[in-house]
């Protein structure tokens, strides 16, 4: 479903560029989990922005059910954006004007919606995420937790087969992002979905491993800021440094600059027990749990 | 479609949402609205007002007075006095083709009374071709002296609004008998208000107008005091001041080069200075309006500008849940084109008022002064077309540029602006 080959992503800024991705290359596949981790500054959000068409890469290409998504025209990419893609933020993004229903019924009133039709999805959203009662108020009335729910919703509304949760839990207390997550997982899992279509490809940025017991991980590189002269260099003289969060069985015990990226992507779907994670997520104290993960 | 139908009224609920911000806006262009046109009416007004006090005296008139001859000229000695005569209306007019019309004057100060009163007034002997020349419109009811009233002489006066109101305490008084010299007079007509800003003896609210031949009854000297002319063409005022001079010199005898045998005063020449003022005016009040349209234009283009940057991220967000590019631009457009006309139509409703009700303030004729020129606005459309081309298209580009540009980037690039 999603294919990515060769993405690159360099930021220019006066004389200095920034290389965010280099030449990332990997698949995802209808339904699958992926958590995409690394430390602040190794590009998540950048890829995760890229495969959520909000940004276009520098170089490479992107394949969206077969179709090369930079060949898409603007209004083409907000209609993926729209029909195929929700997005879920750190900073919630919720319109400060809008009501709680407001913002949910958005993305159904762009794709053109009846009435109807978008009553009855708000309705049930709502419903979904604990959040009816609270259906008129704008998000300034609203908790972190609350705000990042009615995200969640705002990004379900029109059944996308794709769910990108870039660090979603960044900004929330832990229990409020234990909450978040269980809705996450629960949605993927096919458990209380308000999604219509079963097993959306849920694809979650994390800079730490909480979730990293029982999902996939992919290679984040740090980013470096070399002068656009010294573009070119090879990598040992501009000192990035590659590293990886992984499992520890999944890790490459070959190299020591593994490139798990597929091989680990595409062990996920082996290695994931979501049924066990959910049972052992219950038991799991709502702790600190943010830098399980060692950096290789 | 469905979408048709929902989104204009979400941009509405939104706009409502956001109106205290919009409010700001709305008044700004209100403001800025009302005090360019009602600058430019005032100054419209006053500019009018000046032609309308030049015109006073009267439309594109020459004057001829006698004088002195200053030197010798054909065995005659200088320093003879050159009188005018009442002949000389017509032996000018037959030599003068670019004469339009010509009239006697003469005038003293004589006793006047009615109703018991007496005053001292100047009383005129003209013809009818003067009225024509010097602005003497009559009020409802009455008329200015007529070519049958100077040829038969009749015993009829044209008389000053002032003039009325002394003698009666009331303007409406056609018909009523006025006695000068003891001999009576009836009223035919009564001068209407007018600004004046130039004059000989006084204004012409104070001023009695007798037939020709009427006058020489109360006043026997043969002698005038001056030839009114009015040219066919403005332009042919000097060439007219020259051919009266040759013609007056052939009769009577004078040197046609010398300036002080006759004197002239050409109110066309005058109006020349006059129109440059006029210009000067209307100049200075045009680059004050653009000074003030730009100022304006900057404030209020600032604000719209600063409104629709601020809502960069909102626009991200909408971007990232799948709205289209004419959907965000649609919007800004529409409240901008909404936010403008509300607070363009409420500045030009105020001021249309203003204007309209400024107007309705009653002007002092008997000595009038800078209310004269500031209490009679007048409302351009011109200007107000003028105005919302050029400030709707600033405010349209401030309004929409910035959406246009954010749905033209990717939507992280609004999305990272706080």
């Amino acid at each position: 479903m999603i294919e990515l080959e060769g993405i690159t992503k360099v930021y220019r800024t006066g004389s200095q560029s920034l290389e965010a991705l280099r030449g990332i290359t990997l698949k995802i596949g209808k339904g699958e989990f992926v958590s995409v981790m690394g430390p602040s500054g190794s590009g998540k959000s950048t890829l995760m922005n890229i495969v959520g068409c909000l940004d276009t890469p520098t170089a490479g290409a992107y394949l969206l059910d077969g179709d090369e998504v930079g060949g898409l025209t603007f209004d083409e990419l907000a209609a993926v954006r729209n029909r195929k893609i929700g997005f879920v933020f750190q900073n919630f993004n919720l319109l400060p004007y809008a009501t709680a229903w407001e913002n949910i019924e958005l993305p159904m009133l762009f794709d053109g919606k009846n009435g109807k039709k978008r009553r009855e999805r708000v309705t049930e959203l709502l419903n979904a995420v604990g959040l009816f009662d609270w259906r008129d108020h704008r998000p300034t009335e609203l908790s972190g937790g609350q705000q990042q729910r009615i995200a969640l919703a705002r990004a379900l509304a029109n059944d996308p087969p794709i769910l990108l949760a870039d660090e979603p839990t960044g900004n929330l207390d832990s229990k409020s992002g234990e909450e978040i997550m269980a809705i996450l997982t629960d949605l993927w899992s096919g458990g209380r979905t308000p999604l219509r279509r079963p097993g959306p490809a849920l694809i979650t940025a994390f800079d730490s491993l909480r979730t990293g017991d029982y999902h996939g991980v992919i290679l984040g590189r740090a980013a470096r800021v070399s002068p656009n002269r010294e573009e070119g260099r090879d990598e040992k003289s501009s000192g990035s440094r590659p590293f990886c969060f992984c499992r520890p069985d999944l890790r490459d015990p070959d190299g020591p600059h593994p490139r798990p990226e597929l091989a680990v992507l595409q062990g996920l779907r082996r290695s994931l027990r979501p049924d066990a994670s959910r049972g052992r997520r219950r038991d799991a104290p709502p702790g600190p749990g943010q830098n399980r993960g060692r950096p290789l | 479609m469905a979408m048709n139908a929902t989104l204009p009224r979400f941009f509405w609920s939104e706009y409502r949402k956001r109106h205290k911000r919009a409010a700001l806006i709305t008044f700004a262009l209100f403001w800025g609205t009302l005090s360019i046109l009602l600058l430019m009416a005032f100054g419209q007004g006053m500019s009018t007002q000046f032609r309308v006090a030049f015109s006073g005296l009267g439309q594109t008139l020459i004057m001829v007075y006698g004088g002195q001859t200053s030197v010798a000229f054909e065995g005659l000695p200088k320093g003879r006095q050159i009188s005018l005569y009442p002949e000389d209306v017509d032996y000018l007019r037959d030599r003068v083709p670019e004469i339009l019309y010509i009239a006697p004057e003469s005038y003293s100060y004589l006793p006047l009374s009615a109703g018991g009163k007496e005053l001292n007034r100047n009383i005129h002997g003209t013809t009818a071709e003067f009225g024509l020349m010097r602005t003497q419109v009559p009020q409802l009811g009455g008329r200015f002296l007529n070519a049958d009233d100077v040829a038969e002489g009749r015993k009829v006066a044209f008389i000053g609004w002032k003039v009325a109101t002394d003698l009666f305490g009331s303007a409406d008084v056609v018909g009523r008998t006025i006695v000068i010299n003891r001999i009576p007079f009836t009223v035919i007509g009564v001068l209407q208000k007018k600004i004046q800003d130039s004059m000989y003896n006084g204004p012409d609210a104070e001023q009695v107008y007798l037939p020709f031949h009427a006058y020489q009854q109360i006043d026997n000297r043969r002698r005038i005091n001056q030839i009114h002319i009015q040219p066919r063409e403005p332009s042919q005022s000097k060439l007219i001041e020259d051919r009266v001079k040759t013609l007056l010199g052939r009769k009577y005898r004078f040197e046609p080069g010398d300036r002080y045998a006759t004197s002239f005063w050409n109110t066309i020449e005058d109006a020349k200075e006059g129109m440059a003022i006029f210009k000067g005016i209307e100049l200075f009040l045009g680059i004050i309006g653009a000074l003030t349209l730009l100022i304006g234009a900057v404030g209020v283009t600032n604000l719209m500008y600063a409104a629709a940057k601020e809502r960069t991220k909102e626009i991200g967000i909408k971007l990232a849940i799948g709205a289209r590019r004419r959907t965000i631009v649609g919007q800004f457009f529409l409240e901008t084109v909404f936010v403008f006309a509300k607070g363009t139509f409420w500045g030009f409703i105020t001021a249309f008022n203003i204007v309209h009700l400024v107007r309705l303030a009653p002007i002092n004729y008997d000595s009038f002064g800078i209310e004269a020129y500031l209490l009679r606005p007048e409302f351009s459309m011109r200007i107000f077309v003028a105005y919302i081309v050029v400030l709707g298209a600033l405010c349209f580009l401030s309004g929409i540029f910035p959406a246009l540009r954010a749905s033209r980037a990717n939507p992280i690039e609004s999305l990272r602006y706080e």
